[in-house]
């Protein structure tokens, strides 16, 4: 039993993108990447992202570069809520703006494929029955 | 009578593909008409008329498949997974709420019941 | 109807009160503590015992029992009605008034043990108008008192009650209950060298329990308003299957292959029981396949068969074994195997223990005794015993197959194979058995190949092609249209025999005889008809059959009978 447990965490634990593992996905195109992606992202890719986000990506490449190693990237404040995460921004800090403040976030392998502003809320959840303070975005 | 398959009680007046989906979760009726017709079975065969091999095989059938707890599990990894990254998917997913966007303000009552209890833990 | 019965009950209860009053009062007065003892009777004694001890003080205890519990009494009575209208409405519709008194009078039976003795001390129940409602009372009678004693710790089946009227049909033996065994008994007799053509008849009694063996009678044919099944002899329609039966005693039986078309609910199956009738009379060995459909829709197993690369089917071939076994005993013990059977076994181990050899009297009835015996492939010894029957001489052999257009619409059988793919019709072993005899390839020395269709089921294309009346479309869907089993049922020229109406004077020959069984319960108007043309009899039968004959829609017999039997019509 134990052996088959030991197998399962371990598949559990390596992360692959629709078959790709993480290794081979670092290296792909833009333009690749959004083959393995679903039909909005493709449309999205194919439609072309514009300039935008492509001063975004220079800033994280950047950050990354300024970087010593063993340590994070400085943090990269962005309002592009629908930009698309791709693999290279794989490890990257990232503040996405809600409408007030900018969220922190570190892009992990599972983001990839998913827009940016599924990771920074822009509500304060209800809560009968006490007083609304601030942004009470502690719920998990 | 009763049937016992993995450890569970199958009422035997049941159709064997009935049975099979009403007993286990992650048996739906198509499935278990598959595993009726691999094993040879006739469509309208109880489960009292089961042999003993019989019920072997469908055990063996059944032990090949993700059911039960070990599909819950899956499905409760998943969803932890989408907790974990901070995805907006994991936050409704936590506060008991519909995920794709339905309307809150009334119904969504599939999600509060589900998202809550049967798929949180 | 819950307003009608309350206004009959409190009737009753005023009927009650009015006759039990006068004599309560003197009884209490002269013996009190009676009362008290009649109230704590115990249930296990018996209600003869109760009655003889105190008529009257139970009377009173009623009452005590009214006012206490009225609206469980309402209650029990829809519940009763329920389950016991729906079994005497049959016969005592148009008597309802008085026949819902008798059963509140039943109610109060079953209501409480010790009221039992109340209902027969009474003497409040009318005399009812006719005959059969009498007895449907008595039989309402008798079922309350078998709910009284019955155990429930003996039968976990329950006692079926709670099956309709058309269920309990099956179980229940309401032909009993008709009233009009004289009338059946004068009826003359169905035999085959005198047909009495438009004439009502009845069955030979030797044939009859035959034709109860193949299982000729069906439940949605009426047949529970006589004691024994009758039958008319159609003018057109029995003559054609009389002249296709003398065929069969002179041809091969790929010269004679019929099959009985017609609308619902016409008579296609009460003409095929008199072709059996006919067959059974002059030693005719029959092949009973009463629902085709249940070699298709998977009731029954299936095994592949490697050797013939088609599916067995074991569980349906034994039990047409058994019947045709049953049927035709009597002529199969005459007939010699004429050829070496070797069993096919199951497992191994058996393998080479019994086999028939020709000769030393091996008749072909012990090949189906071993059959039921013995753990062999009964799909085998069928095909082989439908082999043995071609080759013999002596009697005239019939497959008759009931509900045959149930092949034309599960050309993809119910059945599913390993790689759970639906099963054409023609992987079946019996199934092909049986098209090679309506194709011909396997023939009778003697005998025929009657085939009827029924209405449950769908007539497609692939039938109508077969018969030849409509031109195939290539283009129809598989579930419309065979081209294959057209293409055979084409070849194998069958004659169509298509049943028509009844014309309106076996219309009146059916209502009189109805009319004479004292069977037609919803002509309410009946002393006003009769009024209004003098009374005269046969003046009133004929605006009767001219009515029924409209109803119908031209002379539907099921039509016919349902607008003379049933209440709501």
């Amino acid at each position: 039993m134990s052996d088959v447990d030991a197998r399962k965490k371990r598949n559990f634990k390596t992360f692959s993108f629709k078959g790709v593992d993480l290794k081979d996905l670092l290296e792909l195109s833009n333009e690749d990447f959004a083959k393995l992606c679903h039909s909005r992202v493709r449309r999205r890719f194919s439609k072309g992202l514009g300039y935008k986000p492509m001063a975004l990506m220079k800033k994280l490449r950047a950050a990354r570069l300024a970087a010593e190693p063993n340590e994070k990237p400085a943090l990269v404040k962005t309002h592009l809520r629908n930009m698309i995460v791709v693999p290279e921004m794989i490890g990257s800090m990232l503040g996405i703006y809600n409408g007030k403040v900018f969220n922190t976030i570190e892009v992990k392998p599972e983001m990839v494929g998913h827009y940016l502003g599924e990771f920074s809320i822009t509500y304060n959840p209800v809560q009968h029955g006490k007083p609304s303070s601030g942004s009470k975005l502690r719920l998990y | 009578m009763v049937v016992h398959i993995l450890g569970k009680a199958v009422r035997g007046k049941y159709k064997i593909n009935y049975g099979l989906s009403a007993t286990f979760y992650g048996i739906g009726l198509q499935s278990a008409t598959k595993i009726c017709s691999k094993l040879g079975f006739y469509p309208n065969m109880r489960m009292h008329q089961l042999t003993e091999q019989q019920t072997m095989a469908i055990t063996k059938e059944l032990s090949e498949m993700d059911i039960e707890s070990k599909l819950l599990s899956q499905i409760r990894a998943n969803i932890q997974l989408k907790k974990d990254n901070g995805s907006y998917v994991g936050f409704r997913h936590a506060l008991g709420l519909p995920v794709r966007g339905q309307r809150t303000k009334t119904n969504a009552k599939t999600a509060k019941n589900l998202n809550k209890l049967k798929r949180r833990f | 109807m819950s307003e009608e019965i309350k206004a009959v009950i409190s009737q009753t209860e005023s009927k009650i009160n009015d006759t039990v009053n006068p004599t309560t009062v003197e009884e209490s007065e002269v013996a009190p503590t009676t009362v008290e003892e009649s109230t704590v009777v115990p249930e296990t004694e018996t209600p003869v015992e109760a009655e003889a001890e105190t008529e009257p003080v139970v009377e009173e205890s009623t009452t005590a029992t009214k006012t206490e519990e009225p609206k469980l009494k309402v209650e029990w009575l829809s519940l009763f009605l329920r389950q016991d209208i729906l079994y005497n409405i049959y016969y005592c519709y148009c008597c309802y008034c008085c026949s819902s008194l008798t059963m509140i009078n039943v109610y109060i039976r079953r209501s409480s043990n010790r009221l039992l003795s109340l209902s027969s001390s009474f003497t409040f129940t009318r005399s009812l108008s006719s005959t059969t409602s009498n007895l449907a009372l008595q039989g309402s009678q008798s079922f309350a008192k078998k709910n009284q004693s019955y155990d429930n710790s003996k039968n976990r089946k329950g006692s079926g009650n709670d099956l309709n009227f058309s269920k309990s049909i099956l179980t229940k033996n309401y032909k009993k209950k008709a009233n009009n065994l004289s009338i059946i008994q004068d009826l003359p007799i169905l035999n085959n060298k005198n047909l009495k053509l438009n004439s009502i008849v009845k069955y030979d009694e030797e044939i009859l329990k035959k034709l109860y063996i193949l299982g000729s009678f069906k439940p949605n044919q009426f047949n529970e308003l006589f004691n024994k099944p009758i039958t008319l002899l159609r003018n057109k329609e029995s003559h054609e299957i009389f002249k296709f039966y003398e065929n069969t005693l002179i041809k091969e039986s790929k010269f004679n292959k019929l099959i009985i078309t017609g609308e619902k609910g016409v008579g296609k199956s009460t003409i095929l029981t008199q072709f059996h009738s006919h067959a059974l009379s002059s030693d005719g060995i029959i092949l009973p396949i009463t629902n085709m459909q249940s070699l298709l829709d998977g009731s029954n197993d299936f095994k592949f068969n490697n050797e013939l690369k088609t599916y067995d089917q074991q569980m349906y071939s034994k039990k047409l074994l058994k019947k045709i076994y049953n049927l035709n005993k009597d002529l199969l013990i005459q007939l010699p195997l004429l050829n070496d059977f070797i069993p096919i076994y199951d497992s191994n181990k058996l393998k080479l223990s019994s086999s028939l050899k020709i000769g030393s009297n091996i008749t072909l009835c012990d090949l189906i005794k071993l059959s039921l015996s013995k753990p062999i492939n009964s799909t085998h010894v069928l095909t082989f015993l439908i082999n043995e029957l071609s080759k013999q001489e002596k009697f005239p052999t019939y497959l008759s197959i009931d509900n045959f257009n149930a092949l034309t619409q599960y050309n993809y059988t119910k059945y599913k194979d390993i790689d759970d793919k639906f099963i054409k019709y023609n992987k079946f072993t019996i199934v092909n058995t049986l098209l090679d005899l309506i194709s011909g390839q396997i023939s009778f020395n003697k005998g025929g190949i009657i085939l009827s269709t029924s209405s449950n089921f769908k007539i497609n294309d692939t039938l109508k092609v077969g018969l030849n009346l409509i031109e195939p479309n290539y283009y129809a869907k598989n579930s419309e249209f065979d081209l294959e089993l057209s293409q055979l049922l084409l070849n194998s020229n069958l004659e169509n025999l298509k049943i028509d109406r009844f014309s309106i004077t076996e219309v009146g020959k059916l209502v009189k005889f109805l009319n004479d069984c004292d069977l037609i319960f919803n002509d309410f108007n009946k002393i006003d008809e009769l009024n209004s043309v003098n009374g005269d009899k046969d003046e009133y039968l004929k605006n009767l059959i001219n009515k029924k004959y409209l109803i119908s829609g031209g002379g539907n017999v099921k039509d016919v009978i349902k607008s003379c039997v049933l209440g709501y019509v």
